[in-house]
């Protein structure tokens, strides 16, 4: 690269460079050095400043930064912090410890929520997904007219609140609710089923569904892209619908797979509404459990060092599972 | 001349809604031929082609290749393959992987594989490109990319949906050379789409000029150009100066054409179509063959005014307004003095004259 590229995009070493100038000024070898540096048109540290391309990168992102920052980061450290403290009734015990971490990853009880948590949400997501692939391939394949009309249609249910959502799955799942009072006005049973609610099924069906929309989206955007000369290309160069949908159609829309899939997985490992509402005890999660620790039991510290081994549980799992789908559909060639 | 008919359209139409992309067109295209749909944008050739490929189905008629009906076969199943517009290279594999991408029907072994890839990319000069991919390479590495992926599966028709378009001016004439070479080494037969009539003459065996769904004539590249069959012909290939009159006298060798502003045209019939006295005829006269000078010649002479001169190097091309006739003259006329003094000035009165054999009579739509 030229330096005097870096001189002119660069306004702090442009400046240091007429500093050096200034200080070490020997007569002689230094004049010809300024003479050069007046020669160049010299930006003020303002207008270089609005010149660089990623200096205005960053002032379009300082706001949402500093958000991120203050609501972010900043709990989150708070949160690794507690977990190396120890609560003695109302009183912090500020001494660093890994008690917390033994306790959250050794008992059997957390263990049996951590992998409750994640076999549900991976359930949970694998469902969702594969019921929004579908729908989303049906608008940006098949639907001509009205895709817009579509989209909206399918996020109508996100314009009710989440609370209400899984309460209506309680009404359709419950002891007298919509399943079992049909089913019984039909004959076909003579008293309620019980197993439909309150149980780890029902934690599932409710997620799936309140998530659907946040998995068509981006399968949706990922598939319109896909330019239809490529899947004619395939179809010219001996594929089949099923191969083609494997080979190209497939790998094409996996970012918007992934991206769904990330937008489900993290959320509902970490979800304590639905699972408190329908789950019943078989159905709890860990989240359930870190909720009580920084409410009822009031232990934030054990509560912290769940929250932190969930989220680099939630992450590893993340990673894994996507690196493998790569390579999955990667070997389909 | 006998054409046999390796690809074979019958009567095919297509209709988009309201509109009928391609009216009832058929066509035999020989074996090893290269043959060249040409029209404007929207005239059907496209529909066509992707009729051929199996990328649309005729509403009516038949697409035969090699003997055999594929009117209903979809792409896969077609001895056909196509090189799109846009070139349509896999964007998530690598350059090896897209030419090679067709070979997996084939079920050959990994070694074979990559000789007939190896083979390929030495075939488009592009060895060692087989690990980069598709956004790596420039428009005409792209495009004899999406060319190998297509004829590594050794079609019988190759279509070619207007493959030159998107390069410039040098590469294009060089890729037109190339192309015209590799298909006379390779012997397949190639459908090529083009609105470019240069392109289409140049490269073709046979050209098929098409205008709003129908296919208007058939010919040599050399027999469209001197022997268009209609206006629409003679107005897209080339420049043509035209204009009307009704024909006085018809002889076996000579006709005798009346027109409102030119009194009398003397000119001689070409082509197979035969006039009877009393016809409407339109007289079309191709820029080249038309002289200027400051005197009247002997026959079929026309006063005109000079209009505007426009220096191409090796011709002039001028401008001369007619009284009378709508569209000025277009005259391409030599820069080496003989066509017209160098210092003629605009507005001034020029004559322009063609023998009798320079101009092409067609029947008056």
């Amino acid at each position: 690269m030229n330096p005097r590229g870096v001189a002119a995009h660069n306004p702090l070493l442009q400046r240091g460079a007429i500093l050096l100038n200034v200080v070490g000024g020997r007569p002689g070898g230094s004049g010809v050095a300024a003479i050069d540096v007046r020669r160049e048109p010299k930006p003020g540290l303002w207008q270089g400043l609005f010149r660089s391309e990623s200096a205005r990168g960053y002032a379009l992102t300082t706001p949402m930064l500093a958000v991120l920052f203050l609501t972010l980061a900043a709990p989150i450290a708070l949160l690794v912090l507690y977990s190396f403290w120890t609560q003695m009734g109302l009183y912090l015990d500020q001494t660093p410890t890994l008690a917390n971490y033994e306790r959250a990853l050794g008992a059997a009880n957390y263990r049996t929520l951590f992998l409750r948590s994640l076999g549900i949400s991976s359930l949970v997501t694998l469902i969702t997904v594969g019921i929004a692939y579908p729908i989303a391939y049906f608008v940006a394949f098949r639907v001509r007219r009205g895709k817009f009309l579509w989209l909206i249609a399918l996020t109508v249910p996100f314009w009710t609140s989440y609370l209400l959502r899984v309460f209506a799955w309680k009404v359709i799942l419950g002891y007298n609710g919509v399943i079992n009072s049909g089913l019984m006005q039909l004959g076909l049973i003579s008293k309620p089923l019980e197993f439909l609610l309150y149980n780890p099924t029902a934690v599932i069906v409710t997620l799936a569904h309140a998530y659907a929309a946040f998995a068509i989206l981006p399968i949706y955007v990922s598939l319109e892209k896909i330019d239809r000369s490529l899947l004619e290309a395939a179809a010219d160069l001996g594929d089949g619908p099923f191969r083609r949908f494997m080979r190209i159609t497939l790998p094409l829309s996996l970012p918007g797979v992934i991206g769904a899939a990330l937008v489900i997985f993290v959320p509902t490992t970490g979800d304590y509404v639905t699972p408190a509402l329908v789950g019943g005890p078989s159905g709890t999660m860990i989240a359930n459990i870190i909720q009580v620790q920084f409410g009822r039991v009031n232990n934030w510290p054990l509560g912290a060092a769940l929250a932190i081994a969930s989220m680099t549980a939630v992450a590893l799992a993340a990673i894994f599972a996507i690196q493998a789908l790569r390579i999955a559909v990667a070997r389909v060639r | 001349m006998a054409i046999d008919n390796f690809l074979s359209i019958q009567g095919v139409s297509k209709r988009f809604g309201g509109t009928l992309a391609v009216n009832n067109v058929s066509l035999d295209i020989a074996r090893g031929e290269f043959f060249s749909l040409l029209g404007p944008s929207g005239c059907g050739k496209t529909t066509l082609m992707r009729m051929i490929g199996g990328f649309a189905m005729p509403d009516s008629g038949i697409v035969a290749i090699d003997g055999a009906d594929v009117t209903a076969l979809p792409p896969n199943a077609r001895p056909t393959n196509m090189v799109f517009q846009s070139y349509a290279i896999f964007p998530h594999l690598n350059i090896a992987d897209n030419i090679g991408y067709g070979l997996r029907k084939l079920k050959l072994s990994a070694a074979e594989r990559e000789k007939r890839i190896a083979a390929s990319l030495a075939m488009i000069k592009l060895e060692g490109f087989g690990q980069r991919r598709a956004n790596e390479l420039s428009g005409g590495e792209r495009q004899r990319v999406a060319l190998a992926r297509a004829l590594i599966m050794q079609p019988k028709v190759l279509l070619l949906d207007e493959p030159l378009g998107a390069l410039d001016k040098r590469l294009r004439e060089a890729m037109q050379i190339e192309l015209r070479e590799l298909q006379r080494r390779l012997g397949i037969t190639f459908v090529f789409v083009t609105h470019d009539q240069d392109e289409a003459l140049s490269m073709s065996d046979r050209v098929g000029v098409m205008s709003k769904g129908k296919l208007l004539q058939v010919d040599k590249p050399k027999a469209l150009y001197e022997r268009p069959g209609s206006r629409e012909v003679a107005s897209f290939i080339g420049t043509m100066n035209f204009f009307e009159g009704r024909v006085l006298e018809a002889a076996a060798d000579s006709l005798t054409i009346e027109t409102k502003e030119i009194s009398r045209v003397a000119a001689k019939p070409n082509g197979a179509r035969a006039f009877a006295v009393g016809d409407r005829v339109l007289v079309a006269i191709r820029p080249e063959k038309l002289s200027v000078s400051s005197t009247p010649a002997s026959v079929n002479s026309v006063q005109g005014r000079l209009h505007a001169v426009s220096y191409l190097g090796d011709h002039h091309l001028l401008q001369i307004i007619v009284d009378g006739i709508r569209e000025p003259f277009i005259v391409l006329a030599p820069s080496d003095g003989k066509g017209l003094d160098e210092n003629a000035m605009p507005d001034s009165a020029v004559w322009v004259s063609w023998p009798a054999d320079g101009a092409i009579i067609l029947p008056a739509a």
